[in-house]
């Protein structure tokens, strides 16, 4: 399909939204773990997880979180989980509604090992972080790319070591992750290192042909109805987190009052890159050369994970999303995408037809951050977040499915159930296609509500990573 | 980092502190080889350790915005249609480099030529290759022909891990070409930067081990590149306090191995171009002060084992 035939349908359906907006609605579906063949085989650099949402402590700020490493074992010893050295991290932001990076974040990562002449990572318990017992510690460098210019903000910072267990890395929190927080120069925090994995949904049912374990009555297959299993309860995560200060990162430089104004909103998009050439000498080594190239993205959750085909995904990660509508763009996938033909396929349940312009493209275009039908940015798959839509000190998990207008997909907050809101967008429960807002549609659920541990209530707010020691048996 | 570095060749590692890459190297080597009719063989042989390493990408700098014809995909049309050659040689490339030195990716983008939107097909994949190299401070134009602009460039001088090494000062030769009754610049130049003195080297890297076997963390650290060294500790910890009296090599350039691996790793095998290492002797156990050129001195950026 040419871009300019998906955009012919895009502002079509743009009117049709419209109309439907009008008729008005009551409300009522891993993120990226593991999701393409190519770089499931790489999991330092696989990008899990984005999130961007308003502070709710300080609402002059924005945190944005990108996840790597899926379902990482807290008993990873003895070498654990890190951060590549030899790979490019980024934290992507289009301010402007272009879809290109106004302003980029970027992070590399080195390893230090302090005595190569033991096989621990640590030699005795670390109190604080960068002391002698912490025998393997990395350590990353941030830069801010924005209108060309580049600025280092920090070399050689700490990441907290991994959450070993209760012999090594007692108190973790207090005296090894709180003192990880960078103060970045002129404002705002950052953050890298573990943490628990605040992702939650079903996946062992979900990938098992959709089986959505409180409706498996209702399944082709059919099975006995049972709660929803967190496949993510016991895992961990290597996260960035940044929290910025919300009047640097708009495009006039402003924090925002004004909803329906396309400044307000921020798209947000995160990244991981490798160079072209890896080579392995044969002497214990490997060392990597050539340019850049990008192996990872993720903005909204779950679209690489299920709605672009096998044999697309691990191109669709080489791309920019500035690149998703071009001729050999991804515009279709969008349009008809494959979960709502599988709902109909193993549910019986009936999906608005394709092509989704009237409510898809909305939504991707900024119809569920707060803008208007006729003020909506190009259709993108980018995290957008309405920076004038105030903090929700009552958030509901269903976000803006349920009339909380600061959830997913306005941004996405650590608590927000992307898996049964993106469910219930495909099956078309939502304002913009109220001819299927409606029971079964409206009632798609995995069953797995929230995270198994509660967030931080500060900054970096993921949960406390779970230690070696105290992984689940079953984990 | 290959994209600005040329790849090395494999001069002394002493005497002489310049640093010249690929092109000048390649030349002055065919001279040498035609007055000694004894290297054909060794000439042959060199031919082809270059065709299999430029093959293997080792100077893909090189090749940068001139693939091969043969193999080179259709050449994108620019989505903007907007180039814009300049009247002169000379002409052109000042305008695209007073266009990076205003951090104007989107403008410099217009004087590409259109060979050079092969590796970069639109502006924002140029804006992002420039954004890991050196940041232009200033130029000037040295030498114009009908092929090559010569420049000398100025940058910010500087190590990171994001752009690898920016060196005080740069010497960077463009490749015009005549387009549209105009001229245009291909991407990459070559580049070439001159070292700062192997003595030097030296003298940094004694001073540094007498500060360490002094146990002056301050005096170390003001001839440190950062805070942490990179590689293998080797010997350096136990300078604090031991006896002997130290001397210093002279220094060669880092080769690829164990104790590299770190090195490159951040800052990628560019690093063998400028990367020297200097043996101190009369320490506990013998070791190795890896240091990296910035500005006009050398700092330590880590230790060797050996």
């Amino acid at each position: 399909m040419s871009k300019k035939k998906f955009r012919a349908i895009v502002a079509g359906g743009s009117v049709i939204a419209m109309v439907s907006l009008l008729a008005s609605a009551t409300p009522s579906v891993a993120s990226s773990h593991r999701e393409a063949p190519l770089i499931s085989q790489d999991p330092t650099v696989d990008n899990t997880d984005v999130y961007a949402f308003r502070d709710p402590k300080d609402a002059t700020k924005v945190n944005i979180v990108a996840n790597y490493i899926g379902l990482e074992q807290p008993a990873g010893g003895p070498n654990f989980n890190r951060f590549a050295d030899d790979a490019l991290y980024e934290i992507h932001i289009d301010n402007n509604g272009d879809v290109n990076d106004d302003i980029t974040y970027q992070f590399r990562f080195q390893t230090f090992i302090d005595n190569k002449d033991t096989f621990l990572y640590n030699t005795d318990t670390i109190a604080a972080p960068d002391l002698a017992p912490q025998n393997m510690r990395q350590q990353y460098s941030i830069r801010k790319i924005e209108k060309g210019r580049t600025t280092m903000l920090r070399k050689n910072f700490r990441t907290p070591p991994v959450n070993v267990g209760s012999r090594s890395t007692p108190f973790y929190e207090e005296n090894l992750a709180e003192k990880s927080i960078l103060e970045l120069p002129g404002g705002g925090l950052a953050f890298a290192g573990q943490r628990k994995d605040a992702f939650f949904a079903d996946i062992g049912s979900i990938f098992d042909l959709a089986g959505l374990r409180p409706l498996n009555s209702e399944h082709r297959l059919k099975q006995a109805p049972e709660p929803g299993r967190d496949g993510f309860a016991g895992k961990n995560v290597h996260s960035i987190a940044l929290q910025l200060p919300i009047d640097q990162v708009t495009r006039n430089r402003i924090v925002p009052t004004q909803v329906n104004n396309r400044d307000s909103v921020i798209g947000v998009y995160a990244s991981s890159s490798r160079q072209t050439t890896r080579v392995l000498p044969g002497n214990g080594t490997s060392r990597s050369r050539g340019k850049w190239v990008q192996v990872s993205r993720l903005g909204l959750p779950l679209i690489n994970e299920t709605v672009i085909p096998l044999g697309q995904k691990d191109r669709w990660n080489s791309r920019p999303p500035s690149k998703d509508l071009d001729k050999d763009g991804f515009g279709k996938f969008f349009l008809d995408p494959e979960p709502a033909r599988l709902i109909t396929k193993m549910y019986g349940i009936a999906t608005p037809p394709a092509p989704r312009s009237s409510d898809i493209i909305p939504i991707l275009s900024g119809a569920a951050a707060g803008l208007a039908m006729d003020n909506l940015l190009p259709p993108a798959d980018l995290l957008r977040v309405n920076l004038a839509v105030p903090v929700n000190t009552s958030p509901a998990r269903l976000g803006f499915l349920v009339g909380d207008e600061q959830g997913f997909p306005n941004g996405r907050r650590l608590g927000d159930d992307v898996v049964d809101i993106e469910l219930q967008i495909f099956a078309g429960a939502t304002r913009f296609t109220p001819d299927f807002n409606k029971a079964p549609n409206n009632r798609l659920i995995d069953g797995v509500e929230a995270s198994d541990r509660r967030f931080l209530g500060r900054f970096p707010y993921q949960a406390t990573p779970i230690s070696g020691t105290e992984q689940p048996a079953t984990g | 980092m290959l994209g600005r570095l040329r790849a090395p060749h494999s001069v002394p590692a002493s005497g002489g502190a310049s640093r010249v890459y690929h092109r000048g190297y390649w030349a002055r080597s065919q001279a040498e080889l035609r007055r000694n009719p004894k290297s054909r063989f060794l000439q042959s042989v060199l031919l082809a350790a270059v065709v299999v390493l430029a093959g293997a990408g080792i100077f893909a700098s090189v090749r940068v915005g001139r693939p091969s014809p043969k193999a080179a995909p259709a050449v994108p049309v620019p989505a903007d249609g907007a180039r814009q050659p300049q009247a002169t040689p000379d002409a052109a490339v000042t305008a695209l480099l007073d266009a990076e030195q205003r951090g104007d990716h989107e403008a410099s983008f217009r004087y590409l030529s259109t060979a050079s939107l092969r590796a970069y097909p639109d502006a924002e994949a140029w804006g992002k290759h420039r954004t890991e190299l050196p940041e232009v401070t200033g130029f000037s134009v040295t030498s114009v022909d009908d092929t090559w602009v010569v420049t000398t460039v100025s940058h910010t001088p500087g190590l990171d891990p994001f752009v690898g090494l920016s060196t005080a000062q740069d010497t960077q030769r463009w490749r015009v070409v005549r387009e549209s009754s105009g001229w245009l610049v291909d991407a990459d130049p070559e580049i070439s930067f001159d070292l700062p003195n192997d003595g030097a080297a030296t003298e940094a890297a004694l001073r540094w081990a007498k500060a360490a076997q002094a146990c002056d963390k301050q005096a170390a650290l003001a001839l440190q590149v950062d805070s942490e060294l990179l590689g293998a500790v080797g010997g350096a910890p136990r300078l604090c306090r031991s006896p002997g009296s130290l001397r210093a090599s002279k220094p060669k350039f880092v080769e690829p191995g164990l104790d590299s691996a770190d090195l490159v790793a951040q800052y990628g095998e560019a690093a063998f171009a400028w990367a020297k290492v200097v043996q101190i002797e009369g320490a506990p156990d013998p070791f190795g002060v890896v240091l990296a050129p910035i500005g006009a001195d050398w700092r330590v950026l880590g230790t060797t084992q050996s």
